[in-house]
């Protein structure tokens, strides 16, 4: 069953990063979800459209986007993400270090970690010229 | 441009509490690694930062407390943080944050660790 998806086409901004996690919170609401499957959807939006605007290699005249759509299928939310800046596979990136002490610890590449961490699925293919990712988030 | 961050500055005697309201996201962390590199280039040595006023942080924000603890070790001072929810104390234990820059419950907890 299928109901109340949600989809939206933004502009790869951090400006816009408000408007997605007020969607979060609307499709959060609208389906009852638990308040950690709000933050982690919230958390995986944030970390994967920052990720976009730093490492995207948008063509010349190409207005960076991405589109956000929400739903639920078989007891899991599927969040698919699609972004217009050039060939990146996330699945791909390696793990940043979690354990080194303090004075060692790099600054960055955590986030795509938390994100990857957080789903029970997360998958990645290029399909017509654009990034998709999809992640699944069991709802227990 | 940042978007906007509201920090609260709380003294009390040689201890200083930093509470970020609201959101710490790629938008507002600049000025969130602002406020806190200030308060450390002005020398100050015990920080904590309470984040019950936070309903949200992402990696970005997290990215400036690893920067702030390692600004106070370098003056021998302390960054704890206390009044994380379940969600947000989830994401500096993944991250292993959790094992370089103490985490406690509440603001008493974490005068008691300074």
């Amino acid at each position: 069953m299928i109901t109340r998806d949600f989809n939206v086409t933004v502009a790869a901004r951090v400006s816009e990063l408000r408007n997605l996690s007020a969607m979060v919170e609307t499709f959060g609401e609208a389906h009852d979800l638990p308040p950690r499957t709000n933050f982690i959807i919230n958390l995986a939006l944030e970390e994967l459209v920052t990720n976009t605007l730093v490492h995207g290699k948008f063509e010349h005249g190409v207005d960076p986007q991405i589109d956000v759509s929400l739903s639920i299928h078989d007891g899991r939310v599927i969040v698919v993400v699609k972004s217009n800046g050039g060939k990146f596979d996330p699945t791909k990136n390696t793990n940043p270090d979690t354990t080194s002490e303090l004075d060692s610890r790099p600054i960055g590449g955590l986030g795509l970690h938390l994100v990857k961490s957080q789903a029970d699925a997360f998958s990645y293919e290029f399909v017509d010229g654009l990034n998709q990712l999809t992640l699944e988030y069991k709802l227990s | 441009m940042a978007s906007k961050l509201e920090v609260l500055e709380e003294r009390e005697s040689d201890i200083l509490t930093l509470v970020p309201v609201g959101r710490v996201d790629s938008s507002n962390a600049p000025v969130f690694e602002r406020v806190l590199k200030d308060w450390i280039d002005d020398g100050e040595t015990n920080i904590i930062v309470d984040f019950s006023k936070l309903s949200f942080i992402s990696s970005s924000g997290m990215r400036v407390l690893l920067i702030g603890a390692k600004g106070v070790r370098a003056i021998q001072g302390n960054l704890i943080l206390c009044g994380m929810r379940d969600s947000i104390r989830e994401i500096f234990s993944i991250s292993g944050f959790d094992t370089i820059i103490p985490v406690v419950k509440d603001r008493i907890a974490a005068v008691d660790t300074i």
